[in-house]
This record gives structure tokens, sequence and C-alpha cells, in this order.
């Protein structure tokens, strides 16, 4: 989610609402409104060619939808053995749904976009960090992450 | 509004197909009366029905259409190879009318007036011989006037026909504006509201003046009692007020939406003649009146008399006549428009007897899930016996159902197909040449799906036949072939799947230019030595063409690997022979459905995966000593002489590191085979089960995957890959096919 496009999603007031999850001793959020729902992690389908963040295919009531191992994604050493560790099923703008398998989900929280302190480049996984009291949360840009699941250009 | 006017189209379709198959039957020398009758009662039925709902660009089309067939129905004229070609120009442009009324692209109104023209000489030509000479003077005269003009209702033909006269113009009358009448009588409630007659008249007058004209209101008092029985507040008049053509009749619903229970009212749209004043000593014009609508009621009532003069004074009788009609046909023509804005709502037909059998397997269902939940509480053994009986029955009664559905989704390939003649058609009128397309198997029944989907593959493989695959006329000739080129289009059920051929008697493929122009494009290095079979293939190469010089047709390069790549999305294969000078041959063979797969379930790297049944030939445990080690690391397999790739799926899917050849020993081999006949052993851990398993594609929420077609939900909810055997054995193979494959590979990596 880019700053740009989540100002324009709350034209009236900059705030909006995240859901904060942990990946590691990170926590990152998303907007509440690209989630679907949250299930608990089970055993998914190994994909040939897959690139190693993605764990496989998982079967929604009839839909096929691929899980991406975020931990592995932004770099982080996966807790296999966490049993808190949840899909949360994100649906991005384009209507492509997919599964982000976070450590464990905190909480949500009103995040103020003029807060946000922008840290990298257009096309980077994080749209910038904000910090809600004393804790550093990152904002996960899902467009490019999704982009990159279905997507021809992958960078391994 | 809009439902009876999507049934209506729908009903064209089935006409013009009606059409299209006695044109054809026409065409192939079959001149029975019945056929003939076929013909015209279709046009006819489109004209009556576009007539209902004002399209008039349709109407006057199809009433000149009908004039002309009407020649050949009363043996005026025989249906003569030119006459039947001026008919199934007129059909196209007929079908084109349809899908512009239905919100298609506009057709063009030189195109129209020119089918007409020749429609009106082909009945001119019949009459001629009938009419004395100076009558046909004149009538000869009035055509060439009239046919530029689009509005123009044709009247010649009528004149000189001494059935139809009465029937057409009747309606024609049906076309002329008809006046809304309003009858409403008030209960005593609609007093003792409060409320007045009076507003609703005020309100209908304001309609009137909205649509442009005034209302003409006529009091019935029969029911008024004498003065000294009535009984104040007692409602005893009722009215009865004609409101002009053009206005709606929702617009008058509206007035009476406060008032509708409390007072009774009647919408009628009637023939003008019916409303004259005079009629009735009861109706008094009340203030409101009439002068001017009564002149345009006369007005109206004079058009047909005008009709009848049409042979005398055709211009002075079409003038009146075409302003009222377009405004007739206005408040229809805005409903098309919202229709068409409003997305297409898909329909089959579907025969009541396989609705039937649906419906008794349900029944039989329902019946099998009691009989299962009653012997489900039982817990002695026979019980746990029975109950396994009574699943493993409802299992073949799942399938029936099964069946059943694809039945009712079943269609004929006969729509796509009559389709293709107006293809080959034009196409072969572009190009000049004289080609007849013979259909076989119509009746042939497919998914829908696969219908719909058929259409642009076989427009391009059609066209390619009429431009390249059937010489020119002269070319042909001097080949000692007959000048006419055949191209039969023909489909059939082989082996739980559709076939469909494309056959043409033209010159076929070209071996040595395929090549010559495929090493040119960098397709294939010079020194390639290639079958036959591989060099027709280069064919559906993408930016390959032969053709010398890009005609309108084809030559662009683009089209054949489309149609192969359409073909191929459909679970489809491509077969191509050809014979020097005597013709080329395709061959489509497609899944029946797209949604549902007969597949062996194996294991592979721990997973379970799904190939699709027709493309396993055979399964067998393989032996050490039939395996041998090719340098490149890659093994062949020899089975009773044949020598084909090994695959181990595992390693072909990057699921497992590669495998030793000693690890082969007595693994489980399945024979599977390509599109083109190409073979290979797939190496897999073992084969689970047989089943019927539902595609589900996952390119709607990941990319394409090498090697996977498709994935699919087993019993316990998981996620299992449909493989795609043609890529997997293509890329084995290396043959022509790893190019694409590679590239898809690419995409993969």
């Amino acid at each position: 989610m880019t700053e740009q496009t989540a100002v324009a999603e709350v034209a009236d007031d900059m705030i909006v609402k995240m859901i904060v999850f942990a990946i590691g001793v990170q926590e990152y959020c998303i907007p509440i409104l690209s989630v679907r729902e949250i299930r608990g992690f089970e055993k998914t389908t190994t994909l040939p060619f897959a690139p190693p963040y993605v764990c496989g295919a998982i079967n929604l009531r009839g839909i096929i939808l691929t899980v991406i191992d975020l931990a592995i994604y932004l770099n982080v050493p996966p807790q296999t053995d966490n049993p808190r560790r949840v899909v949360v099923i994100v649906e991005s703008k384009e209507g492509v749904v997919c599964g982000l398998l976070v450590d464990r989900v905190i909480d949500m929280a009103d995040i103020n976009m003029n807060d946000v302190q922008a840290v990298s480049e257009e096309g980077s996984c994080l749209g910038g960090l904000v910090l809600v009291g004393d804790r550093m949360i990152g904002i996960l840009r899902l467009e490019t992450v999704v982009g990159q699941l279905v997507g021809d250009t992958v960078s391994e | 509004m809009d439902d009876i006017l999507q049934i209506f189209f729908q009903e064209c379709d089935e006409q013009l197909q009606e059409l299209e198959r006695g044109l054809s039957a026409l065409s192939d020398g079959e001149s029975e009366h019945e056929t003939v009758n076929a013909v015209f009662r279709a046009v006819h039925s489109i004209k009556g029905g576009a007539a209902s709902f004002g399209l008039e660009n349709l109407v006057r089309f199809s009433h000149v259409f009908e004039n002309s067939l009407d020649g050949l129905r009363s043996e005026r004229f025989a249906p003569t190879p030119e006459v039947v070609k001026t008919f199934l120009k007129a059909m196209d442009v007929l079908s084109d009318l349809v899908s512009e009324a239905r919100g298609g692209n506009t057709v063009d109104p030189a195109r129209v007036a020119e089918s007409q023209a020749e429609l009106a000489a082909i009945s001119d030509s019949g009459d001629q011989s009938a009419a004395s000479s100076a009558l046909a003077a004149t009538e000869a005269a009035i055509p060439q006037d009239f046919t530029p003009i689009p509005m123009d209702f044709e009247p010649i033909s009528a004149d000189f026909e001494p059935v139809p006269v009465d029937l057409d113009f009747g309606e024609l009358a049906a076309l002329a504006p008809a006046a809304l009448i309003v009858t409403f009588r008030p209960h005593d409630a609609l007093y003792e509201r409060g409320d007045d007659a009076r507003n609703i008249l005020i309100g209908l007058t304001d309609i009137a003046t909205e649509a442009g004209g005034q209302i003409e209101v006529t009091c019935d008092r029969s029911a008024l009692p004498p003065l000294a029985d009535l009984i104040p507040g007692k409602s005893y008049l009722s009215w009865r007020v004609v409101l002009p053509a053009d206005a709606s009749e929702d617009s008058a619903n509206a007035v009476f939406d406060w008032v509708s229970d409390t007072c009774d009212f009647t919408l009628t749209r009637d023939e003008a003649d019916d409303t004259t004043p005079a009629d009735s000593a009861l109706e008094h014009p009340l203030d409101q009146a009439e002068p001017e609508t009564t002149d345009s009621l006369t007005e109206m009532d004079l058009a047909e008399p005008h009709l009848h003069d049409d042979a005398v004074a055709p211009l002075a009788s079409a003038t009146p006549l075409v302003p009222s009609i377009a405004a007739a046909a206005q408040p229809a023509a805005g409903g098309v428009h919202a229709a068409a804005r409003k997305p297409e709502q898909a329909s089959i037909r579907v025969d009541l007897h396989r609705i039937d059998n649906l419906m008794d397997l349900v029944g039989e269902l329902v019946i099998a899930q009691a009989a299962i939940e009653s012997l489900s509480r039982r817990t002695d053994a026979s019980g746990q016996h029975e109950l396994v009986q009574s699943i493993s029955s409802m299992q073949s009664l799942t399938r029936d159902i099964q069946d059943a559905v694809m039945a009712v989704r079943a269609q004929p390939v006969r729509s796509v197909f009559q389709r293709m003649q107006r293809v080959v058609r034009e196409a072969s009128s572009m190009t000049n040449k004289n080609i007849v397309l013979l259909l076989e198997g119509e009746d042939t029944e497919v998914d829908r799906t696969l219908v719909e989907k058929l259409t642009d593959p076989l427009t391009h493989m059609l066209r390619n036949a009429v431009d390249h695959g059937i010489e020119s006329e002269e070319a042909r000739i001097a080949a000692g072939k007959p000048a006419e080129g055949h191209i039969v289009l023909s489909a059939e059920h082989r082996s739980g799947r559709i076939l469909i051929t494309i056959k043409d008697d033209g010159a076929g493929i070209n071996r040595q230019r395929v090549f010559d122009t495929a090493v040119k494009r960098g397709i294939i290095p010079p020194d390639a030595s290639l079958t036959d079979e591989e060099v027709y293939n280069l064919i559906f190469m993408p930016g390959f063409s032969t053709a010398a010089t890009v005609s309108n047709l084809s030559g662009r390069g683009v089209g054949m690997d489309v149609v192969k790549q359409a073909i191929q999305s459909l679970g489809g294969r491509i077969t191509i022979s050809s014979v020097p000078g005597k013709g080329t041959t395709f061959g489509f063979s497609l899944p029946l459905t797209l949604a549902i797969l007969d597949g062996m379930l194996i294991a592979a790297a721990g997973s379970t995966m799904v190939l699709p049944i027709s493309a396993v030939i055979e399964t067998m445990i393989v032996n050490q000593r039939d395996i041998y080690a090719l340098p490149d690391g890659s093994n062949v397999v020899s089975i009773r002489g044949d020598c084909m790739p090994l695959i181990p799926l595992a390693t072909a899917l990057k699921l497992s590191s590669a495998s030793s050849p000693e690890s082969f020993h007595n693994a489980v081999i399945l024979v599977v085979e390509n599109e083109a006949g190409a073979r290979a052993a797939l190496v897999v851990d073992e084969i689970r089960d047989q089943t019927q398993v539902v595609i589900k594609s996952m390119e709607s929420n990941y990319r394409p995957i090498f090697g996977v077609s498709a994935a699919t939900i087993l019993g316990d909810g998981s996620v299992s890959l449909i493989l795609d055997v043609s890529a997997l054995v293509a890329s084995a193979i290396g043959q022509i096919d790893t190019k694409s494959a590679n590239i898809r590979a690419g995409l993969a990596a």
C-alpha cells in the first residue's frame, strides 16, 4: 500500500485502520480493508519452480491460492514450530487473492498516514515506517508483494 | 419489456440458423416447397417480431427480403445459384441488422441498400414477365429512385402479389402509432380521502404535453342515477382518456401510483380507429378536448388507405407514414439501448427430457441420502456392510448426475459451424475464389463454453484455408481439378473427445516453402532435418507466414499461432496432414468439457498430482536393463523396442534433486503421449487412484507454472496439481515445442 493510494482511500482524514502482525521481532501492518480473513496454517501443496518464499497452494472454499511465507520473503528466519503462525488471506486491488504466513497477529491500529516516514524507493515491499506508542511498525506494500507473485518479473 | 426483447433476439438467432440451413439446402439444389416455406417463415417471423418492438431498420429490410422470398415461394422465379447467393448475402445483412438492434455495431446503410436493391431486382425479374409492359416500366423506374433511400417500403412487389397484400398491410398498420388508452373508475374511497378524479386527469394531461400531444377525455355517465336517487359522496363516473402514442405506459402508471387501491384503471395500446369519438353517444368530450387530436387520428386512419395507393404514388404515401412510424419506434428504440447497456444474460435452451432426467436422478439422490442416514444409525456389522454398498451406489449416482448436468450444458456445434458458412462466403468473395463449405456432424454436442471458444480458432482456420489452402481458379483448372474449391468442416466424437477436422482440396502445404520461410525467419537452423509433420507444425510458430503478399484475410503472421494457443488452452491438440496437390487436413482434438477431467492420481516427491488419463498410454514397472543413460545425464527407456526419454517427474518439476539411473529400478512408469504423438515415460513414486477431478484455474491467483496446466481439490480438501503432459513431453524430447516450453520455463523460473 503506497502512501498515495492510502491517502486517496481516506480523503476526509488521514487515519487508516491497519492490522498489525509480527514477523520475527519486527512488526508490520497492512490496511485492514484488504484482509479477507485469517486462518490457521495448514499443509500446503508444494508448487514446482516456485520462489523459496512461496509455501505452496491451499484450497480456500474452492478457490486455489498461494501462501507466501513472509518470514522468508523478508529474510527473517522462519519460526516453523510456532503454533501461533497464521495465514492472513488478502486480496489486492487487482483482485488477486493470496495468503500471507505471519508469525502472529498482534492487534489493529489506527495509523495516521501523515506520521508515516518513507524509508525506501518505489518498488520496495516496505512502504514506510510509523511509530505507534514506542513500537516501530513497518507498512507493507501489498501490491509489490502480490505483484511479484503473479507477475513475470520475479527476482529470486 | 427487456426480457421479452431478449427472447425475441434468441428467437432471431434460431430463425437465422433456420434461414441459413434452408438457404444452404437450396444452394445444394434442393428446391422442395417445404424448404422454401421454412426460409420464408424464418424471415417472416423476424419481421413480425421486429415490428412489435418497433425495430424499424430490421422490419424494413426483412420486409423487402420477405417479398423477394415470396416470389420464390409462388414460383415466379427459380432458386438459381445467383438468386440463392443474393439471398445469402441478404441473410448476412439481416443478421447484422439483428445484432445492430441488439446494441452491436451499426450496419453500413450502403450495404443494406445494396442488398435491398439486389433483392428488389430479383423480384422484379420475376414480376416483369407477369406484368403488363407499361406498368412494368413504371415499376422498374421506381426502385432505382428509391433504393438509396433507406426509408423506402418497397411497395412495388407487394402490388403484384396476389396473396400477401393483406398480410403485409396488416402489419404495416400495426406499425402505425397506437394510442395509449387509459380507462379509470374511482371508488368511493378515493373521494373519501379528499382526492379527486380531476388530479388524475391533470396528471394525464401533463404526460400528454410532455409527449408533445394532447389528451382526449370522455366521461362515462351511464351509471349516473337520476338526481333524486343520487347519493352524494358516491362515485358514479368513469373516464376514458386517449393519450398520444408517444406517451409511455410507465408514466401513465405513475399517475395512478397513489390511487391504485381506490381506483380501477386499465392501460391499453389500441388501434387509432377504435377510438373514433363519434362511435358512442355516451362519450362527451371534455374541455381539454380534441380538435388537434382528432385531426391526427384522422390522419392515422388515412394512413392505411394511402398505402393502398402506393403503387400509384409511392412517394406521397411513404412520406406521411415514415414520421409516424419513427415516432412509434422511438420509445421502443430507447428500450433497446437500455437493454444493450446491460450485460447480456446468457441462457440456453435445453430439451425437456434432459431436465426430467436430471430431476429423476436428484430424486434418487435424495432417497440414497436418506438410506445412508438410516444405515449410519445402525451399529451392527451387516449395517456397516450395507452402508458401504449404498455409498458406492451413491457414487455411481453422482456420476450419473454429473453426466446429466453435462448433457444440459451440451450444445450442438451447429451454431458455430453455420457461422463459418458466412466466414467462407466472405473470404472467398474477397479472394475471388469459388468455394463451397460442406458441414458434417453439426449435431455433435460439446460443452457450451467450448462451443463459444471454438469460433475464433475456426474462423482463422477457415480464412486460412480459403486464402492459402485453396488455389486460384486458374491454378485449379490447370491442375485438372474442378474450378470450385471444397472445404469440409466436420465434427465427431472420438473416444471421449471431440474431433473437428477442416479439410480442403487445395494444393497442400508446400513443404519446401514452409521450410525455407522458417529458416529465413530464424525459427529453425538451415541444416535442421525435420519430418513432414514437424515441418507442417512450423506454420503454428509465432511470426510465421508464407504468404508472399499480405492480404486482407491473412498473411500478417498472426493467426496460426493464435489458433494453436487457443486450442491448447482448451486442452486440445492440433494435427496436420497434407498431400501435395490433394489438399490439407487440420484436426482439432478437444476435450468434451472444460470443467471436469478424468485423471490418474499419482504421487511424486511426496505430493499427489493428477495426470489427464487421456494422455496416459500404459503403466508399467520398469526393468533396470531397459534403461540407458545418455551422456548428458538424461536417460532413455526401451519399451518393446521403442525408445523414449525417461522423465523422473519429481526432478523435472524441480521438486527433488536429480536421481541416479540405478534408482529407476522397479520404478513405476507411465507412458504418456503428447498431441503430436511423441511419447515419454514418466517416473512416479506410485499410482494412487483413478478419479474425476474438477479443474480449477491457478492463473487467476498465481502465474503459469511450467509442466502444470491447472489444479484441483481432492476429497480431503487439499490442492493437487494437474500436470501438463504435452509440455513435459515436449521439453524432454527437445522437439520444436521446446522453444515455447523454454519461454514458459523461463517465466516459471
